[in-house]
């Protein structure tokens, strides 16, 4: 095996190392088992000292408490770095999410392939369960449409051009036809969704 | 940045005829504002503006038919119709910013404010509830991630080893600017002996929480 607690410290530099990636990078499942095991050898061990402690003869008794004092910062250090890299993964998953507008009301079908892939099965299932919480408490504020971008409106209308077909679309002033490669100018509330989803380009 | 573009007073472009429901409205849009810039600028979450957020929403409402009910016949009626859509646009926003600012927070330092009961008061129900419900689902994703498969003394997420503790939360050291909105005269600073005047309309650098109280008093604006 190797020193222990290297495979924790590899987690927290993948993180950092990925932190100004543009998308998420994939979950290192292996290194967090490997993680995982090596806390269990070291508590197995940790539970052998203590054993060895309780009958030790007095001059082994500092020895076996600076053993077991190790073996239990190791294992409060993996733990540590086992969440620090989770939760640095669930803040950059927030983070995408609410660019991609508060994931409203989407699933994880709605979400970019290159995120979907690398998702460990529980961050996957967090996200539902975030989904489902943010589009509850936007409800409450449907007028101010939380999801759309944190940018002070300019200007109320918009020139766009369709970058995928979008069909029909309904707009305060009636249907629009999106068809790819054509320019429009239109409220930027109505479009919004679009821009932001790739649909279509905001011209400046 | 944000406040170049948010130009507020825009009290002769409201449609309503009643004097005294334009300054109200006004008047919520100013102290909004002024809450927004608070929030952004603080490191711990203020007290929730229910009865400002609410009142703005309800009159948008109503801005939002009266604009549907007008039919501009001219290019001048059409024209204000765009400056009034372009207003409640604006206002939105700072709503909008407004409370995402709060939902960031609450995300940060979910576990430290379900604690102190002083935090729980300063949120809305409905952002309690989404705390409430966001900690669970962290602490639901945390034990199956790696938790669950530890040692029971290791599964907890609010251990406190020497004077650091896990629970995430807002640095209350931080360095502020705000300004002073009435003579407040000779102040203590936290950690210091020495006392600074403070007068109306002065401009300072200081820490959060030597100003923490007087925020709370509406002594000071944030800026």
């Amino acid at each position: 095996m190797s020193i222990y607690s290297d495979d924790a410290l590899k987690l927290v530099k993948d993180a950092k190392r990925t932190a100004e990636t543009p998308s998420l990078s994939p979950y290192r499942d292996d290194l967090v088992r490997n993680v995982l095991l090596e806390m269990r050898h070291l508590e197995a061990s940790l539970r052998d000292i203590l054993a060895q402690r309780e009958k030790a003869l007095p001059e082994q008794v500092t020895g076996l408490t600076a053993a077991a004092t190790m073996h239990h910062l190791a294992l409060r250090r993996s733990k540590r770095c086992l969440l620090a890299y989770t939760r640095h993964r669930v803040d950059r998953i927030l983070d995408t999410l609410w660019e991609l507008g508060g994931g409203s009301g989407s699933s994880n079908a709605a979400l970019p392939a290159d995120l979907r892939r690398n998702l460990s099965s529980s961050e996957a299932d967090f996200i539902t369960g975030y989904t489902g919480l943010v589009s509850e408490y936007r409800g409450q504020f449907l007028e101010v449409d939380l999801g759309a971008a944190l940018v002070p409106p300019r200007d109320l209308f918009v020139e766009v051009r369709v970058l995928k077909d979008c069909g029909e679309v309904m707009t305060e002033n009636g249907a629009v036809r999106l068809v790819k490669n054509s320019q429009h100018y239109l409220r930027r509330t109505d479009v919004e969704p679009f821009i932001t989803a790739g649909y279509l380009k905001h011209i400046e | 940045m944000l406040t170049d573009s948010m130009e507020l007073d825009t009290d002769d472009f409201l449609l309503s005829s009643d004097g005294e429901s334009t300054s109200y409205f006004n008047d919520d849009v100013k102290a909004l504002t002024q809450s927004w810039i608070n929030e952004r600028c603080a490191p711990e979450i203020l007290p929730y503006q229910e009865h400002l957020v609410n009142n703005l929403l309800e009159m948008l409402n109503a801005q939002a038919e009266n604009v549907e009910a007008q039919e501009p016949n001219t290019p001048d009626g059409a024209f204000l119709l765009v400056i009034y859509q372009q207003e409640m646009e604006r206002i939105k926003f700072v709503i909008r910013s407004y409370l995402r600012t709060r939902l960031a927070k609450i995300q940060k330092y979910t576990l430290h404010f379900l604690q102190e009961e002083e935090y729980r008061g300063r949120l809305s129900t409905d952002e309690l509830a989404f705390a409430e419900k966001f900690q669970e689902l962290l602490e639901r994703h945390f034990m199956k991630s790696c938790l669950e498969e530890l040692p029971a003394f290791l599964q907890r997420l609010d251990d406190e080893i020497g004077d650091i503790s896990m629970v995430n939360r807002p640095e209350l050291d931080d360095a502020v600017i705000c300004r002073v909105k009435e003579d407040i005269g000779a102040f203590q600073l936290d950690d210091s002996d020495e006392t600074t005047f403070m007068k109306a309309n002065n401009v300072y650098i200081l820490q959060y929480k030597a100003i923490r109280r007087l925020l709370e008093d509406n002594k000071v604006d944030l800026v």
